[in-house]
């Protein structure tokens, strides 16, 4: 399959890798010194139980690399609005595009310029990132959940599902791609904003009864959000999703690596949006706001990191 | 008028460097690089306006200073279960101990040991942290302080030290409502200095987001609608008065919980929204940002936790 990966980084670097080693004919659209690094030594991925490199096209210019089969959107939510004009190069007649990102709402922004019918919302559970320009460090193993929005089990949604499975990355196809959305950004943003706000990570900070209590409560804001609007979330959402973020080993959230960094956070697609939502439908959000508020100073990073 | 120093930190050192240098009897009780380096060097002010070294006697043993007249106890309120019995040898039977510590519980705690007579409840209003050994940095232009006796009268001793801070150069409140007095810091300081070191952010620059203000506006408003369910009255207004004075603080200025975390030190954090939780609780006022903010701040209590 001819796959363009728009955004390099952690997510899109990781899936790029393991794609390109399966065989694939996969573009990595990337900048700076991460791209002159993958040009000049390959793009090195190390998992959990096992590392690799593998030379893989890579550029800075979508119009290099043309029509594709498939684009994988993995680009940090605050770089949307730049970005997703540049991908129209990407598009032919038959282009599925998978969002892969943190949030809700980027299936939407991207679905207004170039079409809803191409777009593939999907959800990326993992946890990995730049250790080194042209290194990929994957801590927690990449899972994918991705769907049509209008539900349908979709001929090309199997083909791509089929190259996922055949390049080792754990896949399924959601019938309800907006719930596994929902669900993922649920824990995301209570966790990205409470581990970002205490600069702890979750292994540490969930230790304590009161965050564990704050957590809860954070993410039951967005659940209630998420209910009423009308998506299809299961009652014991918030016990479950405390067990699986318990059952995990050792991680950072991506937004806790990128405040401690200085390098500006998807604070506006979590925190942010949980608050906007929870205006537009009516659902207060005390917690949310509280944590959108500590974390505010830092969303644009420190001038001069990277 | 022979004064100890118990605690003498940033806020200790900038209050009794400026009664030694107007001449007065002082001594410091500090520890370790501190302490060393004011016996060998004596105690260096960097103000606003001055900077001066001044030589003060400085030792780490009660003992070796005796009785005094007045103890200005200024230790971190964590260190108080260890510094309130230790601090014995200075406490004769005249003695007078003005606590200018962070919280609302520091008086109480000191009157179980001494004797609730001995003690005068204050608050200091000046932001000063060490800033190397024997150094103190005072941020704020002027070292005031708000203190009063217990039972609001001007007693004989409470107007004596008022005459000896002013002399050298303190700006020192005399309080007839000390519960007051302590209350309207506490209502700022409390959520005010936890929200800052959660936000790694200065009270000035915090307070420039609407954001910001209004996270803060809700967590003095928790520590105000404690108050007033305790009977304490604030005055009319006081949240916003608070806010507006605190919003013009210069934007380098930061609070000394965000100087302690950034510092790797402990923090005050059960003195601080600890007590906000703990007392809300007792009178039955619910304070959701002031526990979390304490959620937050937790894992740094006891200086960073280990993976951070």
């Amino acid at each position: 399959m001819r796959i363009a990966i728009m955004g390099a980084g952690g997510a899109g670097g990781c899936l790029g890798g393991l794609l390109a080693k399966a065989g694939n004919n996969v573009s990595l659209i990337a900048r700076g010194p991460h791209l002159a690094a993958i040009r000049a030594n390959g793009l090195k991925i190390v998992r959990p139980d096992s590392e690799f490199v593998i030379e893989v096209d890579a550029t800075d210019d979508p119009a290099q690399v043309g029509p594709v089969d498939l684009v994988l959107f993995t680009v940090k939510t605050f770089h949307n609005r730049h970005v997703i004009t540049l991908l129209k190069p990407l598009m032919g007649h038959e282009t599925s595009i998978i969002t892969l990102q943190n949030g809700v709402e980027s299936h939407e922004q991207l679905g207004a310029v170039l079409g809803p019918n191409n777009i593939l919302p999907g959800a990326y559970w993992a946890s990995s990132h730049i250790l080194s320009p042209g290194v990929i460090v994957e801590d927690v193993k990449a899972r994918i959940s991705f769907g049509e929005v209008d539900d349908t089990e979709s001929l090309r949604a199997l083909d791509i599902r089929n190259v996922f499975r055949d390049a080792g990355i754990e896949t399924e196809i959601s019938p309800d791609p907006l719930q596994v959305l929902w669900q993922k950004f649920i824990v995301l943003s209570a966790l990205a904003g409470i581990t970002s706000a205490a600069q702890t990570r979750p292994k540490e900070l969930l230790q304590f009864p009161d965050a564990r209590k704050m957590f809860c409560e954070a993410m039951e804001e967005a659940l209630a959000i998420g209910l009423a609007k009308g998506i299809n979330l299961a009652d014991n959402l918030v016990q479950e999703s405390l067990e699986y973020i318990d059952s995990l080993p050792d991680f950072q959230s991506s937004m806790h690596g990128d405040y401690e960094s200085g390098r500006a956070t998807e604070l506006d697609a979590l925190s942010g949006a949980v608050i906007r939502l929870g205006k537009q439908i009516g659902v207060p959000t005390p917690i949310h706001s509280f944590l959108y508020s500590v974390l505010l100073p830092h969303k644009d990073g420190v001038p001069g990191s990277d | 008028m022979r004064i100890a120093v118990m605690g003498a930190g940033g806020i200790g050192s900038c209050y009794g460097g400026l009664l030694a240098r107007a001449g007065c009897d002082v001594t410091l009780i500090a520890r370790g690089a501190h302490l060393r380096a004011i016996q060998q060097n004596g105690l260096h002010l960097d103000r606003q306006d001055e900077s001066f070294t001044v030589q003060v006697p400085a030792t780490d043993d009660p003992s070796e200073v005796g009785p005094v007249d007045l103890v200005l106890f200024t230790v971190k309120t964590y260190q108080n279960s260890e510094a309130i019995p230790f601090m014995k040898p200075l406490v004769g039977d005249d003695s007078a101990i003005l606590t200018l510590q962070n919280g609302v519980e520091s008086a109480e705690q000191i009157a179980q040991e001494h004797g609730s007579a001995k003690v005068l409840p204050g608050s200091a209003y000046a932001v000063a942290h060490v800033e190397s050994p024997g150094v103190i940095m005072q941020q704020t232009p002027q070292a005031r302080l708000v203190f009063g006796e217990s039972d609001g009268s001007r007693s004989n001793r409470a107007l004596a030290f008022q005459e000896t801070f002013s002399s050298a150069n303190i700006t020192a409140e005399l309080s007839d409502d000390t519960v007051k007095a302590i209350w309207s810091k506490f209502l700022f300081n409390a959520p005010g200095n936890s929200i800052c070191a959660a936000a790694r952010t200065a009270p000035g620059i915090f307070l420039d987001m609407p954001e910001g203000y209004a996270s803060m506006r809700s967590a003095f408003q928790e520590v105000a609608d404690i108050a007033q369910a305790k009977g304490i009255n604030l005055g009319e207004g006081a949240v916003d008065q608070t806010l507006d004075w605190l919003s013009n603080f210069p934007p380098a200025t930061k609070g000394s919980m965000q100087t302690d975390l950034e510092a790797g030190r402990p923090l005050e954090l059960e003195a601080m929204v600890g007590a906000v939780g703990r007392i809300g609780r007792r009178v039955n006022v619910p304070t959701p940002i002031n526990d979390l903010l304490y959620a937050i701040l937790l894992p740094y209590k006891d200086g960073p936790p280990k993976d951070a």
